[in-house]
């Protein structure tokens, strides 16, 4: 089914993203997907989301029952990627169905497509809404108008990153910020004080920040929630909360290259 | 209930479409009711609903008693347990650091060759390298 293969004549692999609403963001191609695979595994938000899902397909297998607290999410991460490899082998075509988009902060699919392709089988992925551009529509922000800079929260506390303070910051899985087991589904307020403190080294601790969730059900509105950013660590944040940090300071002319543009421009 | 959105694929699982026996005396099948939330997500015509005009829509569809509060009230926890989905244990897809960060990276042709205290961005080698090493 992937890649021009005939049905039966060898296993393959798609991952698709359904986007974050129900109802609202699946793309025709991934719909057809899930209904035309012989099975599919999924990673929803929401459990309403899988029984949207058994609704397209009569062999939905949730990747739930691999998460468990304690253990490491890397160690579940690999179990997914080893059950949809296992189906691929076993010559069926199969599809993971991720919410937001397949690619964008999952590692599952990532490795599996790779892995899938070094043994030869056809693999591919299929771009679905992220929870990034549900955040830039219900927050009004436009990536393109002073740059973005995405982090997984906890890598940005592992590592020195250069902040852009002129560009917008995103913060994902703040909810586990600092957690270096991979085995919490939640940090608490000292993590996320660490947080701060590492922020603050390029940000006002009264600069404002937001948290914010995007909507599964359409019967929901959007979580935003406004807040200086030494509030940070009271706030309530889960496993679904993302952190905006707007920019704080002004675009920085780089007169260097713009007298080299200009030189350049005149010379021609 | 009220007509679905074309495209819409037939309930498959008929023997897990049970109905569910609200507070309110009023019976919603989960099939109507995930549906529905398909509809709502799908039309814009829908898509600015007053609360009122969802209470109207939930019982034209058939949707009443504990459903149709917990739809109402955007209570997804009450309404997924209600409809007995499938529990939600995680949904943190990204690992902030793979555990092999620390092992030593062996050399690559390119990067022996590079001139010494030349200044170059990770390459996407480096990347691909790490997550070929963890799978």
């Amino acid at each position: 089914m992937v890649g021009g293969e005939g049905v039966g004549s060898t296993g393959s692999l798609v991952c698709v993203g359904v986007g974050m609403t129900l109802g609202s963001h699946i793309t025709p191609l991934a719909r057809s997907y899930i209904e035309k695979s012989d099975v599919v595994f999924t990673v929803m938000p929401d459990g309403v989301m899988d029984l949207w899902l058994a609704r397209m397909h009569r062999d939905v297998r949730s990747l739930q029952t691999y998460y468990r607290e304690g253990k490491s999410r890397l160690q579940t991460y690999r179990e997914m990627v080893d059950v949809m490899l296992a189906e691929v082998r076993g010559g069926k075509h199969v599809c993971g169905a991720f919410y937001g988009h397949p690619g964008v902060f999952t590692w599952p699919t990532h490795q599996a497509i790779e892995i899938a392709r070094s043994e030869g089988y056809p693999a591919c992925m299929e771009p679905g809404i992220s929870a990034a551009d549900c955040l830039y529509a219900d927050l009004g922000i436009d990536p393109g108008k002073y740059g973005c800079q995405h982090f997984e929260a906890s890598q940005f506390m592992f590592y020195r990153r250069r902040v852009d303070t002129a560009a917008y910051l995103v913060l994902w899985q703040i909810g586990v910020a600092g957690d270096r087991s991979l085995a919490r589904f939640s940090t608490g307020v000292s993590y996320r004080q660490i947080c701060v403190d590492v922020l603050s080294r390029d940000y006002n601790l009264a600069h404002e920040v937001i948290l914010y969730k995007a909507v599964t059900l359409a019967t929901s509105r959007p979580d935003i929630v406004r807040l200086p950013l030494h509030a940070l660590p009271d706030a309530e944040c889960d496993m679904h909360s993302t952190l905006v940090v707007p920019p704080a300071s002004a675009l920085e002319p780089d007169e260097e290259t713009r007298e080299r543009l200009r030189a350049l421009d005149e010379a021609g | 209930m009220r007509k679905l959105a074309s495209g819409c694929a037939p309930w498959m699982r008929p023997d897990e479409s049970e109905v569910i026996n609200t507070d309110g005396g009023v019976v919603s099948d989960i099939n109507d009711c995930v549906a529905f939330l398909e509809q709502l997500g799908a039309d814009a015509a829908l898509a600015r609903t007053t609360p009122n005009e969802l209470a109207r829509l939930l019982a034209d569809a058939g949707i009443g008693g504990a459903a149709a509060a917990a739809i109402l009230s955007g209570d997804n926890g009450s309404l997924a347990r209600l409809l007995e989905a499938p529990a939600t244990v995680c949904c943190l897809i990204a690992p902030g650091e793979e555990e092999d960060e620390e092992e030593e990276e062996e050399p690559e042709e390119d990067e022996e060759e590079a001139e010494p205290g030349t200044a170059r961005p990770p390459s996407r080698n480096f990347a691909t390298r790490r997550g070929r090493r963890a799978a």
